[in-house]
């Protein structure tokens, strides 16, 4: 992909996102303790870095189901990066949790640090690929 | 949160029975709820090895993770997930996919515990 092609300025416009999303998510969380909040942003940054690593191959992982099916080859294809899938599943929950606050302190605190890990190896995998 | 009703009396692998037959019947939501109890099974199963006390799975789950040599937390990990599967149980939360992949992560849990 050249430095300048439309699907690598998606990729680095949804990689800011992820960031920003992430801050803005461990601010609200840190400061005021809105946790269905502070969860359901950390989601939207654990998909937007899905849709940065996606992008950056020149793919778009679209729905939620492509997402999935996306995640589950990079797994495989990327190695050294354990639990990528499990982590995924935390920060579902945490969606989930946003609008039927179902899981318990300890199970969104669990969650909450899975998500970042997420977060984390999925932004390593951008700056690898990149 | 995640309470202990009713799963006096099935193992963990007669839940997962219940729940692939529910999965391979095409009912998402009752395979959920049945994959949450294998779940739960396990997690007081392995409790009970350990010598832990208590019906709390969310402590008993910290309790295993603490024990664990890896340091590792797959044991909550795995309840998080299934207590989202109980909750899609009740109210369609997960788009088929994100049941699938909740399925597929927690039938490992319970078959290689």
């Amino acid at each position: 992909m050249s430095s300048n092609s439309p699907e690598r300025a998606d990729s680095a416009r949804r990689e800011t996102k992820a960031r920003e999303y992430r801050r803005i998510a461990l601010l609200i969380g840190g400061q005021d303790g809105d946790r269905d909040a502070s969860g359901s942003l950390l989601y939207e940054a654990a998909k937007q870095c899905i849709s940065a690593v996606a992008s950056q191959q020149g793919m778009n992982p679209g729905p939620t189901g492509s997402k999935i099916r996306f995640l589950r080859n990079l797994a495989s294809s990327v190695g050294a990066m354990p639990n990528l899938l499990d982590n995924w599943q935390a920060a579902s929950a945490l969606h989930v949790n946003a609008d039927r606050l179902h899981l318990s302190e300890p199970e969104f605190d669990k969650a909450w640090t899975d998500a970042q890990a997420f977060i984390n190896q999925m932004l390593q995998i951008y700056s690898r690929l990149g | 949160m995640a309470s202990s009703e009713s799963s006096v009396g099935m193992t963990p692998s007669e839940y997962l029975k219940q729940a692939d037959e529910a999965m391979n019947a095409g009912n998402g939501r009752e395979a959920a709820g049945r994959m949450w109890k294998a779940i739960e099974a396990t997690i007081l199963g392995l409790a009970r090895e350990k010598g832990l006390d208590g019906e709390d799975v969310d402590q008993l789950a910290l309790a295993l993770d603490a024990g664990s040599p890896e340091g590792k937390r797959r044991h909550m990990s795995s309840v998080v997930t299934g207590v989202t599967l109980l909750e899609h149980s009740r109210v369609e939360v997960l788009e088929e996919c994100e049941l699938d992949l909740a399925y597929l992560l927690s039938h490992e849990f319970v078959a290689n515990s």
